[in-house]
């Protein structure tokens, strides 16, 4: 068997700390040209860190990068593309307020003559983006349109385009496919599988085992900031990736309770509900939705086709154009949080750090940031201190939750604990709905269990539960109901056992051709 | 907590420092004009009620600007809405016929907080319907309201004998009285005081105050949360008008008498470095009031005795709040205040 | 109105204007990248103060701008020191910067020149006249007879506005201002184009203050800034945020300031009053119907 080609770049006992916490230990990686390697691990890996330090985004404390056998010093992103690395990010880096041209301009100035110019040549901006979009079989669109207004699949496109304008001979991709339909999963897959071909090396920062498996010639599994094992495709199994990615046998979800066949009567009912569509996201298109009491009701779908729009409508945040609502057979008129949370609707929303908590606030505060814990922990116009606290015992018991005490600030707990406050919180007022966006995200497997138990409680106390989830495991798994939101629209809700390949294909747009009979 | 009392000290000294520094290079003495100052403010009976008279403004409008700060909402609006309040008191005051004391007082000073909160209610409109952001229009608004007070002088509002561009004095009814008599210090000075625990209590201990708290530390997870954050601002935004413009009542009911241009000199702007110094935290302020009271107050002897300029204050209130921004390292992102 | 008065109000208007301009265009910088400087009231003061100190003591008008534009760009620097390197609250900082200036050029002031009754002055500059255009009616003297800072800030207009749309810098400071994560990720020295920008806007201030003293008034008078610091903020907010918009409301500002002085050529009487106020109500009137489309970038204050 011929030797393998040598490595492109390679790290050697790398190692990373910020501040007291010890990103990357000790990591050795080798990236070969003509391959694409999997970077697997599950949040808190060290997945982003590496792929930082290879970028120069964050400074090395010990170890070494070095580039086709010379040390490597890499100061920043400007450095790495000079040297022919490209990177595209999560979250894109995109600039809403500005054109694409525009957004293209300082990476296509930087790479020809130096990067020193002064003046931006638009006109050869636009040249040199056709031609490579060409190249690359990226539609990518008009060069002028605002890119704040530019559908979801577009920027993603846009940020391929940015990262590959030169000739790049390592492209790192972190989490590519979470806002893509299958369809435009399997487009970037292509455009990889010829970007190998063409003796780029590619990396791939994932969570998906099925990517793993489907699109790397080599898999390096990260676990707390170690590299774990080096695997080859071939030789492994979604199993196996899995165990070890978390260092344990992976424990299924809790096994749902059977369905309730019988019919239920409506807590939530909405009909009509519209939005305008906004910044790449579709807005709700005539969305109806009919919820039972007691169910978790999951939404699955790709992020962009309206899951926004739907939480925010449904916890009172934004007002729709056309539409009702009606819980519990009432209507609910005023469109506010505030009317909401009155009527019984009680949220956890996505992003924690952000809508979830006030952080420089104390854990027994944040345990009472609702309208209603707050006025049953009061004497009248006072906070009465003591019962929260002891309020905020029994959350952290009945969940839990690692902290110093009830006197912590918010902004001490880790996503996992602080989540698992939020959802019991949510919880702990017995809301009529309690509608749940992406409320795993970011958690490790121990704290996803315990938010997962959480939600299958609260069904059995009477709740409606609505699972709005980009995650299609996390959906296909907890759903008594499912439906799938596609531009704005739902599909008629199924039952278990779920059909994953006509669920995928609806999560692309593909229309339901026969209805679905409930059983 | 400590460890803010401790900076905001350090700041305080800090600008005393620079302060002095100015002094030097301009030939004069610092030790002298310090001196002067200290025994100017400190020194008699006099001089402490001359403190008690600067603070007592100071201690009601930092607690305005402190208050809206810690909702998150940048009232910078307090001179407009003191001198907005002092012109309302003055023109209930004069306009009323004559009513005892005990009803005439609490009316004036009710009339000059409404007025403080009359105004500081158009930027809260403004922001609420139309989300103009409030600190322009509250700057804007301090300059519309000087205007109109321009024009209120020496027009509708002006004196009978028609001699000066300044109102009639307040009758005699609408007076806060002296406490002793020879020194200015007034009633106003317990009421001050009085408010300081209040609002402690009120943004410590009640609900009202928690989610002020929480609005001003993450306005978009307390709205999700399901309060009502836009009736908490718009709350919050009238009664730092309020008390602003109680605290122009209060002034012109124990010390000026009248109104007239440049009524105030600076006292909702110096309120801000008071704010910032005190930690917006009730106490806080309240020192920090104190101390600028006691620069106020001891800066005439400071000018007469050592011949040092008493504007050398500014000065020094501003390089307390450089100093506090040198020592704090603020996340960039934290816009909400400390 | 008579063809004095109507050139009387173009020439004042302008005059006011250009101390406006600067600021209002120092501002415009300083928010494309996302900081908002209140402090441009004392910018102005010290600049006024420095010119016409230095001017005073070496009777050279050149000389005094040129150290004072030098002194502007330091005081900038000292803003960007607290706001950018220490990351300290913008508003708070800007608001301290007003007190200060008042303190220290009131200190130095009367330290230097005493408690006068009089107002010192300094010797005015000869305006340069462009040939042929100075004489036009009405806009002839207003325009085209103007001091070199009078001319400086109508150039810079066009100037800004090519920087900012067409060159890597204006692009660099824009994205900082909309979006300082993305821009920094693409490798935009965030911090760099803040403190530049300050810098700039600390220059400009200079600018305005340096006409306001020599060339306007040909004196300095305590606080003589008299709140145009917080009209270029009005005005970079009438404006639009862009060069051309600023121009226009400047100009609107201070012919609206201008006629102040001039109310006796106005058929009805208005309290003057009126117009000392107008910036600000007009300020707040666009404000009110332009909710949510300002134009303001996204990361501004922030």
């Amino acid at each position: 068997m011929p030797s393998p080609p040598p490595p492109l770049l390679s790290l050697h006992h790398v190692s990373v700390c910020y501040g007291a916490v010890q990103a990357l230990s000790d990591v050795d990686l080798a990236i070969r040209p003509g391959e694409i390697k999997a970077l697997l691990g599950e949040n808190g890996a060290g997945k982003s860190t590496l792929m930082n330090a290879m970028y120069g985004l964050v400074e090395i404390d010990r170890g070494q990068l070095v580039w086709e056998g010379d040390p490597l010093h890499i100061s920043g992103p400007r450095d790495a593309r000079r040297i022919g690395i490209g990177m595209v990010h999560q979250e894109f880096t995109l600039i809403d307020a500005l054109s694409v041209a525009e957004n293209l301009g300082l990476v296509v100035t930087d790479d020809r003559g130096g990067g020193e110019g002064w003046l931006i040549d638009y006109a050869g901006v636009r040249r040199a983006a056709k031609t490579r979009a060409s190249q690359l079989g990226l539609d990518i669109g008009d060069l002028d349109a605002r890119v704040g207004g530019l559908p979801v699949g577009v920027r993603q496109r846009i940020e391929i385009l940015k990262a590959m304008l030169t000739d790049v001979r390592l492209l790192i991709l972190d989490e590519p496919t979470a806002v893509l339909t299958p369809d435009e999963i399997e487009q970037l897959f292509s455009v990889l599988r010829s970007l190998r071909d063409r003796g780029v090396a590619v990396v791939l920062i994932t969570h998906k085992l099925r990517e793993a498996i489907g699109l790397a010639d080599s898999v390096t599994i990260l676990r707390t900031g170690h590299v774990v094992a080096e695997r080859q495709p071939a030789q492994t199994s979604e199993d196996e990736l899995a165990q070890l990615m978390v260092g344990r046998v992976v424990t299924n979800p809790p096994t749902r309770r059977p369905a309730d066949t019988s019919y239920a009567a409506p807590a939530l009912l909405a009909t009509g509900l519209c939005t305008p569509s906004a910044a790449g996201c579709a807005g709700l298109d005539n969305l109806d939705l009919n919820m039972p009491a007691g169910r978790i009701y999951g939404i699955a779908g790709v992020d962009g086709n309206g899951q926004q729009q739907l939480f925010d409508v449904l916890s009172g945040m934004r007002e729709p154009l056309h539409g009702e609502i009606r819980l519990d057979g009432k209507l609910l008129e005023e469109h506010t949080p505030n009317a909401f949370s009155a009527a019984g609707v009680s949220v956890v929303a996505p992003e924690r750090r952000r809508d979830g908590a006030v952080l420089d606030m104390q854990l027994w505060e944040n345990a009472i940031l609702d309208v209603d814990l707050l006025r049953r922990h009061s004497h009248g116009w006072t906070v009465d201190r003591s019962a929260a606290e002891e309020f905020t015992r029994g959350l952290i018991d009945t969940y839990g939750i690692v902290c110093s005490g009830t006197a912590a600030t918010a902004a001490s707990l880790s996503g996992g604990n602080l989540q698992k406050l939020i959802v019991g919180r949510a919880l702990a007022r017995r809301p009529r709905l309690l509608v749940a966006f992406n409320p795993t995200r970011g958690l490790d497997v121990g704290a996803t269990g315990e938010v997962y138990k959480a939600l299958g409680e609260a069904t059995t106390s009477g709740s409606a539960v609505l699972l709005i989830s980009t995650d299609l495991e996390e959906v296909l798994s907890l759903s008594d109901d499912l439906s799938v939101l596609f531009h704005g629209r739902l599909s008629p809700p199924s039952s278990p056992p779920y059909d994953r390949a006509r669920i995928g294909q609806m999560m692309g747009g593909a229309a339901p051709d026969s209805p679905r009979v409930r059983g | 907590m400590k460890s803010r009392a401790i900076t905001s000290v350090l700041a305080a000294a800090a600008g005393l420092l620079a302060g002095a520094l100015v002094i030097l290079l301009t030939g004069g003495d610092p030790i002298a004009a310090y001196t002067a100052l200290a025994y100017g403010a400190m020194g008699s009976g006099y001089g402490w009620s001359e403190v008690a008279v600067k603070s007592c403004p100071l201690i009601v409008t930092g607690l305005a600007v402190a208050l809206a700060f810690r909702a998150g909402l940048w009232n910078i609006g307090a001179e407009g809405q003191l001198v907005g309040g002092a012109v309302l008191a003055v023109f209930f005051a004069t306009r009323t016929p004559h009513l005892p004391s005990i009803i005439g007082v609490p009316a004036t000073l009710l009339a000059a907080a409404t007025g403080g909160a009359l105004i500081a209610g158009i930027a809260a409109i403004l922001k609420l319907e139309r989300g103009v952001d409030e600190v322009i229009s509250t700057i804007m608004l301090n300059f519309i309201v000087l205007g109109v007070v321009g024009y209120l002088v020496h027009g509708p509002l002006m004196e009978s004998s028609g001699n000066y561009p300044q109102s009639d004095a307040l009758p005699t009814f609408a007076r806060l009285p002296r406490l002793f008599s020879g020194y200015r210090v007034h009633v106003g000075l317990a009421g001050a005081l009085a408010l300081v625990p209040a609002t402690a209590f009120v943004l410590y201990r009640t609900r009202f105050g928690y989610v002020i708290r929480a609005t001003g530390s993450n306005p978009i997870a307390t709205k999700i949360a399901g309060f009502a954050v836009d009736r908490c601002i718009l709350a919050t935004f009238v009664a730092s008008g309020a008390l602003a413009g109680l605290a122009g009542g209060m002034e012109v009911a124990s010390v000026t008498y009248r109104m007239y241009d440049n009524f105030s000199p600076g006292y909702g702007y110096t309120a801000i470095a008071v704010a910032i110094l005190g930690r917006l935290d009730p106490w806080g302020v309240l020192a920090a009031a104190l101390m600028f009271g006691v620069l106020e107050a001891g800066s005439a002897s400071m000018q007469r005795v050592a011949g040092v300029s008493a504007v050398l204050v500014s000065l020094i209130q501003a390089c307390v709040i450089f100093a506090l921004a040198a020592f704090e390292y603020q996340r960039a992102s934290d816009r909400g205040g400390p | 109105m008579n063809l004095e008065i109507t050139t009387a109000l173009a020439t004042a208007a302008v005059a006011m204007a250009v101390p406006l301009l600067y600021a209002a265009l120092g501002e415009l910088l300083a928010e494309k990248a996302g900081i908002i400087n209140i402090g441009l009231e004392g910018f102005l003061l010290l600049g006024a103060f420095s010119a016409f100190a230095i001017a005073h003591a070496s009777g050279s008008n050149s000389a005094a701008v040129l150290a004072t534009l030098l002194l502007g760009g330091l005081w900038g620097l000292c803003f960007a020191y607290f706001v950018v390197t220490r990351g300290a609250n913008q508003i708070v900082v800007g608001t301290a910067l007003n007190l200060f200036a008042v303190g220290l050029t009131g200190i130095l002031y009367r330290a230097q020149f005493g408690v006068t009754g009089s107002a010192l002055s300094i010797r005015p500059t000869p305006p340069l006249e462009i040939p042929v255009l100075a004489n036009l009616p009405i806009v002839g003297r207003a325009l085209f007879s103007q001091t070199l800072l009078g001319y400086g800030c109508m150039i810079l207009v066009p100037v800004i506005a090519f920087v900012l749309m067409r060159t890597r810098t204006g692009l660099e400071l824009r994205m900082t201002g909309e979006d300082p994560r993305a821009a920094a990720i693409q490798g935009v020295d965030v911090r760099r184009i803040r403190i530049s920008a300050l810098v700039v806007c600390g220059i400009l201030c200079a600018a305005g203050g340096s006409f306001l003293a020599i060339d306007y008034t040909h004196t300095f008078v305590e606080g003589m800034s008299s709140g145009r610091g917080f009209i270029a903020l009005a005005i970079v907010i009438v404006g639009r945020r862009h060069p051309y918009g600023v121009l226009g409301a400047a100009l609107f500002f201070g012919f609206a300031t201008a006629l102040q002085f001039h109310f006796q050529a106005l058929a009805f009487d208005v309290p003057f009053q009126f117009f000392l106020i107008l910036p600000y109500v007009a300020t707040l009137v666009v404000l009110a119907f332009n909710a949510g489309n300002t134009n303001a970038p996204a990361a501004l204050g922030k």
